[in-house]
C-alpha cells in the first residue's frame, strides 16, 4: 500500500442510522480535528438519516447508493447498514480498492461472511468488524487474567447482559426476519460470544434456548461447557433489565465486570470482607521499582480506538484487531445455536399457548 | 375479529397479544409508538404496526379494518394520548375502544362501599389520580360526538410476568429497600394478568356496556403480605429482610412537585419539543433548575456524618395503596361481561415467580 503515513484517511459512511449518528459521527469528528481522518461521503436512500450526518459533516457529499462515490485505496468505507446489506457493500468496496470497516454482525449469515473475507484476500484493501468491545481496557484485563491467571483457574462464570430494547432505532430492520438472522443473540450476542471466543477459544459443548415463536427472540439463554469442566452461563434480553453483569469466578477470587464501566473491574478475593472496586490504568512505564501509570481507554475513546486501529492497518502501521477471520467466528457460533435452538421454558404460558409457541419455535 | 391493541410492548398490551394470538382468540394487531418498542412483538411473525401514540392521523391507519381497539398505552401527557386513540378509533371506524384504565381513578386507598357508580373523587389524591380521571373523562366526552363506543377496565393492581409489581418487590428485596406498611394488613386488590385479559376478551363483544366502567380483580382477598409472602419464599428472604413500618406519614405533593410535574408534561408535548431547540439557553437553565429536586440542590450531604443506613421510599401512591381496607367488588362485571377470573391467585403467584426465575432473578424454591 502506498498510502502516505502523513496523509489523511478519505472516510464514506454507508448507512447513516442510529449507530453512525451516536457513535461513529463523533469519532470520526475528533479524527477530523487531529488530522487523521475527512469524512468525504454520506450514503444513505433516506433523506431524513442522511440530513442527520450532514449537519455534522457539511462538507461530505451526499449520495443514495456506494456506486455513485470513486474508492481509492485511501478510501474508508465505514459499512453500517442493516446486515443484509453488509456483504454486498463490502464486497463492492473491496473491488473497488477500499478499505471496509463493517459493522457488526459482520453479515446476514456465515456464508454471506465468508464471500466478503474471500473479497478481502484478493483486495488491497483490509477488512475490520466493528466489535469495538475488543478495545475495552477491562476486557483486555479479563482476557489477561484468564490467561496468566493471577488468581487460579477460571471454574465457572455467569454473564446477564441487557435490558428493555432502547436503541434508537430508525427502522424496523432489528426485528424483521427477512432483514436480519436473529434477535438479541445475533445483536447483542455478538458481543458476547465474540469475547467468550477471544477469551476463552470454543466450547466443548453447549445448549441453548430463546423465546423466538416465528419471528425473533427478545431473550435468549446459553449453557456452556468449557475444557477442565469450566461452565458458564449467559442470559441476554431486550425485554427486561438484566444485571448487566459478567461473574468471572476463580479458584482465589471471582472477577465482575459491570457493563459500560470498561476501565473497571470488581475483584472479590476469597477470604476477605472487602471487595476491590478497581479502575483501570495502564502502566505506561517503570521508574526505580515505581510503576508509572496513566488512565486508559473510556467507553467513547474505545470507540474511537476501533477506528484508529483500522486506519493505521490500512496504512500497514498495526495489525487489524478484529478481522473478517476472527469475526467470523462468533457469527459461526451462533448460527450453530441457532440450529440447534429449543424453546426457552416459558411456564407462565397456559397448556394451549406452550403448545403453539412450540410449534411456531419450529417453523 | 381484528383487534388492535395499543401498548402493545407494554406489561398488559404485550399479553393481550401472547395470549390472543397464540390461543388462536383473535386477529391482533400490536401498535407500538416506536421501532425500538417492536422487541417483544417481533417474537411472532405477525403483522405490527409502529404509530405516534399522540398522533390521530398515524394511529388511524394502524387501525385501519380493525373491528375494536383495545388501549393498553400509558404516555404522558395522557390525556392527549387518549384523545388522539378515541379519535383515531373513531375515524378508522371501529365498532369498540376498550381502555385500560384503573381503579385509581377512584385514589389509591379505594374508600369502603365504593362501586362503579360512586362519583368520582373531587380531590384526587395524587397527580396519577388526576391525570387518569381527566383522560377517562375526555374520552368520554368525545365518545358523545363520536360513533365509537367505549368500554373502560379499572384493575388496581395487575401482577404476573413482566409485572413492576412482581419485579419490584423482588428488586427492593435485593436492594434491602423491600417494606410492609402495618404488617402488610392492608387490602391489596390483585388482578393476574390473564384475569384481566380474559375480561378484555369479554369486553371485546359483550351487549350493552357501551360507556360503562367495570372494577375487575382476583376472586380473593389478598393482603400485601400475602403478596410479599411467596416472592419472599421465592427468593430465599423472609419477613426479616423486610422494613416494616407502621402508620407512617406519607409526604403529599407539594405544590412545588405538582407544578414541576406539570412543567415536565408541557415539555413532553409535541409542540413543545418541536420550539425546545429554539428556547434560548437561559430559559433552559431556570426550567433545568425548577426540574432538579430541592435536596439535590442543597449541596454535598455532611462529611462527618456515618455511611447511611438503607431505608425504602415509600411515595403517596404506595402508601395509600398499602393502607387500602377495601376489596374491589366484581359484581358488575360478572353481571354485565359474566367475568369470572380462570386463574387464581396462588396459581398466578407462581407463575409469576416462574417469569422471575426466566428474567434471571435469584430465585430458590
Amino acid at each position: 500500500m502506498d498510502t502516505s503515513k502523513q496523509e489523511s484517511v478519505e472516510a464514506i459512511v454507508v448507512g447513516c442510522g442510529a449507530v453512525s449518528q451516536m457513535l461513529y459521527a463523533p469519532a470520526l469528528e475528533a479524527l477530523e480535528r487531529i488530522g487523521e481522518v475527512k469524512v468525504v461521503g454520506l450514503v444513505d436512500p433516506a433523506k431524513k438519516q442522511k440530513a442527520g450526518m450532514q449537519k455534522m459533516f457539511p462538507s461530505a457529499a451526499a449520495y443514495d447508493s456506494l456506486e455513485q462515490h470513486r474508492l481509492s485505496e485511501k478510501t474508508l468505507v465505514i459499512v453500517a447498514t442493516p446486515p443484509k446489506f453488509h456483504a454486498p457493500q463490502t464486497i463492492y468496496a473491496l473491488q473497488q480498492g477500499a478499505s471496509v470497516l463493517c459493522e457488526k454482525p459482520m453479515a446476514a449469515s456465515v456464508a454471506e461472511a465468508e464471500t466478503m473475507i474471500e473479497a478481502a484476500g484478493n483486495a488491497k484493501g483490509v477488512l475490520a468488524v466493528g466489535i469495538f468491545r475488543r478495545f475495552f481496557p477491562a476486557f483486555e484485563a479479563m482476557k489477561s487474567i484468564i490467561d496468566n491467571k493471577p488468581f487460579g483457574s477460571l471454574q465457572k462464570f455467569a454473564i446477564q447482559e441487557g435490558g428493555k430494547f432502547a436503541w434508537a432505532a430508525a427502522s424496523d430492520s432489528f426485528f424483521r426476519r427477512d432483514m436480519t438472522m436473529g434477535g438479541v443473540f445475533y445483536d447483542l450476542g455478538v458481543y458476547v460470544v465474540d469475547s467468550l471466543l477471544w477469551w476463552m477459544g470454543e466450547p466443548e459443548d453447549f445448549i441453548y434456548q430463546d423465546d423466538a415463536m416465528g419471528g425473533v427472540e427478545a431473550n435468549c439463554h446459553l449453557n456452556l461447557t468449557y475444557a477442565d469442566n469450566v461452565r458458564g452461563t449467559v442470559r441476554l434480553s431486550r425485554d427486561w433489565q438484566t444485571p448487566n453483569r459478567y461473574d468471572f469466578q476463580f479458584e482465589n477470587a471471582k472477577v465482575v465486570y459491570e457493563s459500560s464501566q470498561v476501565n473497571h473491574l470488581k475483584i472479590i478475593i476469597n477470604g476477605l470482607s472487602f471487595a476491590l472496586d478497581a479502575e483501570l490504568e495502564s502502566i505506561v512505564g517503570k521508574i526505580g521499582g515505581n510503576e508509572i501509570t496513566a488512565a486508559t481507554r473510556t467507553n467513547p475513546q474505545s470507540f474511537t480506538a476501533q477506528l484508529r486501529n483500522v486506519m493505521a492497518a490500512m496504512k500497514g502501521q498495526q495489525q487489524l484487531r478484529v478481522p473478517g477471520e476472527e469475526a467470523i467466528r462468533s457469527l459461526r457460533f451462533i448460527e450453530n445455536c441457532y440450529a440447534s435452538r429449543a424453546l426457552m421454558e416459558m411456564s407462565w404460558l397456559s397448556n394451549q399457548e406452550r403448545k403453539r409457541a412450540e410449534t411456531l419455535a419450529a417453523l | 375479529m381484528k383487534v388492535a391493541i395499543t401498548g402493545a410492548s407494554g406489561f398488559v398490551g404485550n399479553r393481550v397479544v401472547e395470549k390472543f394470538f397464540l390461543e388462536n382468540l383473535h386477529e391482533v394487531v400490536p401498535v407500538v409508538h416506536s421501532f425500538s418498542s417492536l422487541a417483544l412483538p417481533a417474537r411472532f411473525n405477525m403483522t405490527w404496526k409502529v404509530a405516534d401514540h399522540f398522533s390521530e392521523q398515524a394511529l388511524s391507519h394502524a387501525f385501519d379494518g380493525c373491528e375494536v381497539v383495545v388501549h393498553a398505552a400509558f404516555g404522558s401527557p395522557l390525556s392527549a394520548m387518549s384523545k388522539a386513540v378515541y379519535r383515531a378509533a373513531d375515524k378508522a371506524g371501529a365498532r369498540r375502544l376498550v381502555v385500560l384504565s384503573s381503579a385509581s381513578v377512584y385514589n389509591q386507598n379505594v374508600l369502603p362501599g365504593t362501586t362503579e357508580d360512586s362519583p368520582l373523587p373531587a380531590k384526587p389524591a395524587t397527580s396519577y389520580n388526576a391525570n387518569k380521571i381527566a383522560a377517562d373523562k375526555l374520552i368520554r366526552d368525545l365518545r358523545a360526538k363520536g360513533k365509537t363506543e367505549v368500554v373502560f377496565l379499572m384493575p388496581s393492581v395487575v401482577f404476573g410476568a413482566r409485572s413492576q409489581w412482581v419485579a419490584g418487590v423482588a428488586n427492593q428485596l435485593l436492594q434491602g429497600t423491600a417494606f410492609l406498611i402495618n404488617d402488610g394488613a392492608g387490602i391489596c386488590n390483585t388482578i393476574y394478568i390473564d384475569n384481566l385479559v380474559e375480561a378484555v376478551r369479554l369486553c371485546l363483544s359483550a351487549t350493552d356496556v357501551d360507556g360503562e366502567a367495570f372494577f375487575v380483580s382476583d376472586n380473593e382477598t389478598v393482603t400485601w403480605k400475602e403478596f410479599h409472602n411467596p416472592i419472599l419464599a421465592a427468593m430465599g428472604a423472609t419477613t426479616e429482610d423486610l422494613h416494616l413500618l407502621y402508620n407512617p406519614v406519607l409526604a403529599g405533593e407539594t405544590p412545588r412537585e405538582l407544578m414541576r410535574l406539570r412543567l415536565q408534561g408541557m415539555v413532553e408535548t409535541k409542540t413543545v419539543k418541536r420550539i425546545k431547540p429554539h428556547v434560548p439557553e437561559k430559559f433552559m437553565k431556570v426550567y433545568r433548575l425548577l426540574q432538579t429536586p430541592l435536596k439535590e440542590r442543597r449541596g454535598e450531604p455532611d462529611m462527618w456524618m456515618p455511611p447511611p443506613v438503607k431505608r425504602p421510599q415509600v411515595n403517596l401512591d404506595m402508601g395509600l395503596l398499602q393502607q387500602c381496607t377495601y376489596k374491589l367488588p366484581n359484581a358488575k362485571a360478572e353481571r354485565f361481561l359474566n367475568y369470572h377470573p380462570p386463574v387464581s391467585f396462588i396459581e398466578g403467584m407462581q407463575r409469576s415467580i416462574a417469569w422471575l426465575k426466566f428474567a434471571g432473578y435469584p430465585v430458590v424454591s
